[in-house]
């Protein structure tokens, strides 16, 4: 089952989901609003290797926002720390987001278990896009899961 | 867990599920098939700009089909309005449209409870591809909510087409 916005409010103040920095603003009915934070890391080595190291740069995103070339990845994280060890999580763009061509992550929408941390965003822009540090970008949603949760505890609470 | 057809059907039934037109024939084995709408936009300029409206081209597709190309943003919806008070959604292509290298949402899948709207669909492609009206695009899942429900008040509530993004406008998505 999804968590609404009022579940994630309550389970939030229980601390069974971490969310910091937390607003109020960014609960939506069924998802937490998040912000893009200001480091973006891009490879610099071609082809990557898909199991093994791969060197990156990191890039600050000025005031003036910066421009991500089509057809490029950009490795990216949250400003807010987020996570639970008792509901699954998945991450999805916010809608006006992915109508401006941006995607946030590549068909990978499920959370590692258990992580608690900035989460890692993978963008990829299918028009030329003028991003900004700290803008909205996406949303956490949260699933009550079944069966025993290795992580943390049950979500039957 | 999603809801399969049969409960589906019978929430639609009983109005937990609004969708029209409704047919028999579009629902799945745990999700609603949605069809392609004629009327599409993408955007005037090449580069686009986080903190500015953009300026959106409003198309329409004929019914012999539109080649859709590599490099576009296209924005388009579903023949149907879709939604449910009482359920969150999730959009995800049709094998059949995956496979023909068509995104139709940029990690984008979620519809949050209480929105009914025509479904704005983000379609990119790998390759070239036609496309016609009424083809079939994307399902739609159902998923019962944990806790309780307020409504969905964000910028995209009344849609009744294909919008662009609002990004800049405030309010929630």
């Amino acid at each position: 089952m999804i968590l609404t916005g009022a579940e994630i409010v309550k389970q939030h103040a229980r601390q069974r989901i971490i969310i910091d920095p937390y607003d109020p603003a960014g609960v939506g009915p069924n998802s937490y609003d998040f912000h893009l934070g200001p480091t973006l890391r891009v490879y610099t080595r071609f082809p990557l290797d898909a199991d093994g190291d791969n060197p990156t740069t990191a890039l600050t995103i000025p005031p003036e926002g910066m421009v991500l070339e089509p057809q490029r990845l950009y490795l990216g994280h949250t400003v807010e720390i987020l996570g639970s060890a008792y509901y699954a999580a998945s991450y999805a763009a916010r809608s006006s987001v992915a109508r401006l061509g941006l995607f946030i992550n590549l068909s990978a929408t499920l959370g590692e278990a258990g992580f608690i941390g900035h989460w890692p965003l993978h963008l990829v822009a299918v028009q030329p896009l003028r991003i900004y540090a700290g803008m909205p970008i996406g949303q956490m949603i949260w699933w009550k899961t079944q069966g025993v949760l290795k992580v943390g505890g049950t979500a039957d609470m | 867990m999603p809801l399969t057809g049969a409960a589906i059907t019978e929430a639609v039934a009983r109005g937990g599920i609004l969708i029209a037109p409704f047919a028999a024939a579009q629902v799945a084995a745990y999700s609603y098939d949605v069809r392609l709408a004629p009327a599409f936009i993408r955007y005037a300029d090449e580069e686009l700009d986080a903190q500015r409206p953009p300026c959106a081209l409003p198309f329409t597709i004929p019914p012999t089909g539109y080649t859709l190309q590599p490099g576009t943003i296209y924005l388009a919806h579903t023949v149907e309005t879709i939604g449910s008070p009482q359920y969150a959604m999730t959009l995800d292509a049709l094998p059949a449209v995956s496979a023909c290298g068509i995104w139709v949402q940029f990690s984008a899948p979620l519809g949050h409870i209480g929105a009914h709207i025509p479904w704005t669909l983000e379609i990119a492609v790998v390759h070239p591809v036609i496309v016609r009206p009424a083809m079939p695009i994307a399902t739609v899942a159902f998923w019962p909510p944990l806790g309780a429900v307020a409504p969905y008040r964000g910028r995209y509530a009344g849609s009744t087409g294909v919008v662009a993004s609002r990004l800049t406008e405030g309010g929630r998505s």
